[in-house]
């Protein structure tokens, strides 16, 4: 599937190039909104472009798309932005791809889809007319950029440990990122450097986390990432069962590299590691004994145990056996 | 005048008033000073913390006729309607009660009138995340293009069950618990407008009860100026309030550390004399051990939810412990809990196991009494410090290979069992040997018994009599084979060309199975003496 970059599409606007129609496949609000501001922009001459901004719920397709095509003899352009379109069926949709293969030069279309679903039919038919442009939440290496290009942009500067922390809190969509940003714009005194006890004081908004986190801070050994991770996910809803399995997962794939030629293919592998837990394997080997590896998958299953038996649930049963993976064995 | 409650009365009226959120009263203040309202707002935070407050003072802000730098003048017309919940152009809706699309499409229909006499309409929504997600999508479009006139002001305790792209379009603002310091210093201001005579033990022990939540603290105080007028003592307090104060389980863990049983008892009768319910001394004793096991941690007290004061106590408490006796009191609680309902006698069961808990030996590390052994030195006098830093220590790759050996030696009767029954007399290897083609033969006579006999192997030769032994799991089909035993006999005879007697016993799994490899393969084998379980076919 070939995909634009952002950053390249933004480029290409600026410099006069605008497409009639965009895709913009992921969920964080700032990159779409940027991107949005972006083509708005491009398309203000003498004046901006009537912009009309559609939501899933209960819009007429119909009539969006038969406005799309009609073209205006006085008026300016339009800027057509759909959100979510999902639920566009028969004709309609027949027509909307209809109309993304030859769209009306007057108007432009940006299409929203926050979920990244490649074998959604929806997805897979607009992907092959219309390039996707990635607007999820960028990889960690690539949120710093993001914090000095938001700090530029509101003409603030922070210390090294103000950006880490930043990145630590809110680092899970630039959306937040900009969000604490702003804040701290507003409540501290103008022209002061962001210090770590400013972004302590004023992000109070616990970032995002996903059960392969958790995994990884065990892994790492780190206790303190672990529970914290582990309480947020619960906090969010997340079972624990789930996250035992999970853990249950790395550890089984390590203690099978502790033993005898485990480093070799022949040993049977779960395979289901995402790809980060996977590459990282060797560091969090070098951890753990055999002896460690044995008894926490030991542990792990009497948690399973636990939890099926009802002897244990939530943090009870959580917060020790972190700490006996984090910190010591059982 | 109708009695109002503390908690009402006492309501801040401006930014300035709101205890313990200066970062959000202070950042709201500036986007005042500095014309950065924003058009939608979601204040987070636990119960009791000033969210909803803070969203009238807010609304109170934007429509004041004499509003100064984001300071409401609470006086004007405005002011007056919008804290009486009169104003037509400040809505406060309950989230709770106005879940459906329709009241969010009702909201829509209003968003698009001017306001009547202010310069905005606010719509303030307690409790959002009670909102369906269809409702949150029927908002969406609002609140992406809101008319200049609307401002939306969310309140949640739950900010993880709104909608992200909600979310996403909001300026959001967390509130804190609020310290104890605060709540007491607040609880002082107002004891003193009313006149009333309250204990600082029993500011603090509100303080500690409230949970770092204000209208909790201006509650439990009402309550007790109900119960006890206008003198409020500590004894009278601890009587009314039936809420297991924390203090109460520092007490009973530093009886645990110095195994003082006498005082133990006294807690837990103090704990039925006050009526409170066992399971939920017993779920707060489980959750205080783990604050503590939590709190010994590097920056330990970081994790905890709760207010700064009890952080830092739980974090002095923890130093002095073993975590990995907190690990096993923890297990030994949540075994209490899970076991406390089906006991007939609550009370007894409760007090056996506290006595159970506080007689536990302190833990060591298999590793160090290694150490102390290889070093000749047999005693393990380890000092409460030791315990708590070396314990965790990694073990040294040495110690983890001496380790192992001492579990090799500690199977080795096993695996000389195990070496008796291989050695095997030639007779018997014999008849291992060719013990394939007795069970082709007895196949001859019936398939389901030679699938059943093809299960075991022949385990020993006495004379004439050759015991077959079966893994425990095939004891349906031995009661089978032990019918058909003749058959089986005759089957031998035309093999071996020997006359034997056949008798069937149950043996371990492993020393019955048949299958070479599964026999042969060190990881199985490992996998099955350290996790247990069975191989299925």
């Amino acid at each position: 599937m070939k995909q634009k970059s952002l950053r390249q599409t933004v480029d290409e606007m600026r410099g006069g190039k605008v497409e009639p129609v965009y895709f913009l496949n992921g969920n964080d609000y700032f990159l779409q909104s940027l991107f949005v501001d972006e083509v708005m922009a491009a398309l203000t001459i003498d004046e901006a472009p009537e912009k009309s901004y559609f939501s899933a719920e209960s819009v007429d397709y119909t009539a969006v798309v038969t406005d799309l095509f009609s073209g205006s003899l006085f008026g300016g352009k339009k800027l057509v932005v759909l959100h979510n379109p999902t639920r566009m069926s028969g004709k309609t949709k027949d027509d909307f791809f209809d109309y993304c293969r030859q769209p009306n030069s007057d108007n432009s279309l940006i299409v929203l889809l926050d979920k990244v679903d490649r074998r959604s039919a929806f997805t897979k038919n607009l992907t092959q007319i219309v390039p996707p442009i990635n607007t999820s939440p960028p990889f960690p290496d690539k949120m710093a950029n993001w914090i000095e290009f938001l700090l530029k942009k509101n003409d603030l500067s922070a210390t090294k440990a103000a950006r880490e922390l930043l990145l630590e809190l809110s680092g899970d969509s630039v959306y937040h990122i900009a969000n604490e940003i702003e804040k701290i714009k507003i409540g501290l005194p103008e022209n002061s450097e962001i210090e770590e006890s400013h972004v302590a004081d004023f992000c109070g908004w616990e970032r995002e986390y996903f059960p392969w986190h958790l995994s990884d801070a065990a892994g790492s050994k780190d206790f303190h990432k672990s529970i914290l991770i582990g309480k947020s996910l619960l906090h969010h809803g997340v079972d624990v069962a789930s996250m035992v399995t999970q853990l249950a997962t790395l550890f089984q794939e390590l203690y099978l590299m502790s033993l005898p030629d485990g480093q070799e293919n022949d040993l049977p592998r779960t395979g289901w590691l995402n790809q980060i837990l996977t590459r990282k394997l060797p560091t969090y080997f070098n951890n753990f004994s055999q002896n460690e590896l044995e008894q926490i998958v030991k542990a792990l299953g009497e948690a399973d145990r636990n939890i099926k038996t009802g002897k244990g649930s939530g943090e009870t049963l959580l917060v020790p056996l972190l700490h006996r993976i984090a910190v010591g064995y059982a | 005048m109708s009695y109002q409650v503390l908690a009402r009365k006492y309501r801040p009226e401006k930014f300035q008033d709101v205890l313990g959120q200066k970062h959000v009263t202070k950042t709201l203040l500036n986007a005042f000073e500095r014309d950065r309202i924003a058009h939608a707002y979601l204040f987070s935070g636990p119960r009791g913390v000033g969210k909803t407050t803070t969203a009238r003072i807010l609304a109170k802000a934007l429509n004041c006729l004499n509003e100064n730098n984001g300071s409401p003048c609470n006086d004007c017309q405005n002011c007056d309607e919008i804290a009486s919940s009169r104003s037509m152009d400040v809505l406060e809706i309950d989230g709770a009660s106005n879940r459906g699309i329709d009241e969010i499409r009702n909201l829509r229909e209003l968003v698009k009138y001017a306001p009547i006499n202010a310069k905005f309409k606010v719509f303030i929504i307690d409790e959002v995340h009670m909102l369906t997600q269809a409702a949150f999508n029927a908002l969406l479009k609002t609140l992406e293009e809101p008319p200049p006139h609307v401002k939306f002001i969310f309140a949640t305790t739950e900010p993880n069950k709104v909608l992200p792209t909600i979310l996403s379009r909001c300026q959001r603002h967390d509130f804190h618990r609020m310290s104890l310091e605060t709540i007491e210093k607040g609880l002082r201001t107002i004891i003193e407008i009313e006149e009333i005579k309250i204990e600082d033990s029993v500011l603090h022990l509100i303080g500690n009860m409230a949970d770092g939540s204000m209208r909790d603290a201006l509650s439990l105080t009402d309550q007790l100026i109900a119960f006890c007028g206008d003198s409020v003592t500590l004894k009278a307090a601890t009587e009314m309030l039936g809420i297991i104060p924390n203090d109460l389980f520092f007490s009973i863990t530093d009886a645990l550390k110095t195994k003082d049983h006498s005082a133990l008892l006294v807690q837990l009768s103090e704990v039925h004399a006050k009526g409170f319910a066992l399971t939920d001394f017993i779920g707060g004793l489980n959750r205080h051990l783990l604050n503590l096991l939590i709190a010994h941690g590097e920056k330990g007290d970081q994790l905890l939810d709760m207010t700064d004061d009890l952080k830092q106590r739980y974090s002095e408490e923890s130093r002095g412990l073993n975590p990995r006796d907190l690990i096993r009191q923890i297990d030994h609680v949540t075994v209490m809990e899970s076991e406390l309902k089906y006991v007939q006698q609550p009370k007894i069961y409760v007090e056996a196991m506290i006595l159970k808990l506080a007689e536990m030996d302190a833990s060591v590390n298999i590793a160090d009494i290694l150490k102390k052994l290889s070093s000749g030195n047999t005693e393990t006098n380890y000092t409460e410090e030791q315990k708590a830093t070396e314990i965790f220590q990694p073990e040294p790759q040495s110690m983890v290979k001496e380790e192992s050996s001492t579990d090799a030696s500690e199977t080795a009767p096993e695996k000389k069992e195990e070496k008796s029954s291989v050695e095997n007399s030639p007779q018997l290897e014999k008849v291992i040997k060719r013990w394939e083609e007795v069970v082709t033969k007895v196949s001859e006579n019936g398939t389901s018994i030679s699938t059943f006999l093809s299960h075991g192997k022949p385990i020993e030769l006495s004379g004439k009599s050759l015991t077959i032994g079966f893994p425990k799991k095939y004891k349906f089909q031995l009661d089978v084979l032990k019918k058909n035993v003749r058959r089986i006999e005759t089957s031998i005879m035309k093999v071996l060309n020997q006359e034997m007697r056949v008798e069937f016993v149950l043996v371990q799994n492993e020393k019955a199975s048949i299958n070479k490899t599964e026999e042969t393969h060190p990881v199985t084998q490992r996998m099955l003496e350290l996790f247990g379980g069975e191989i299925l076919d």
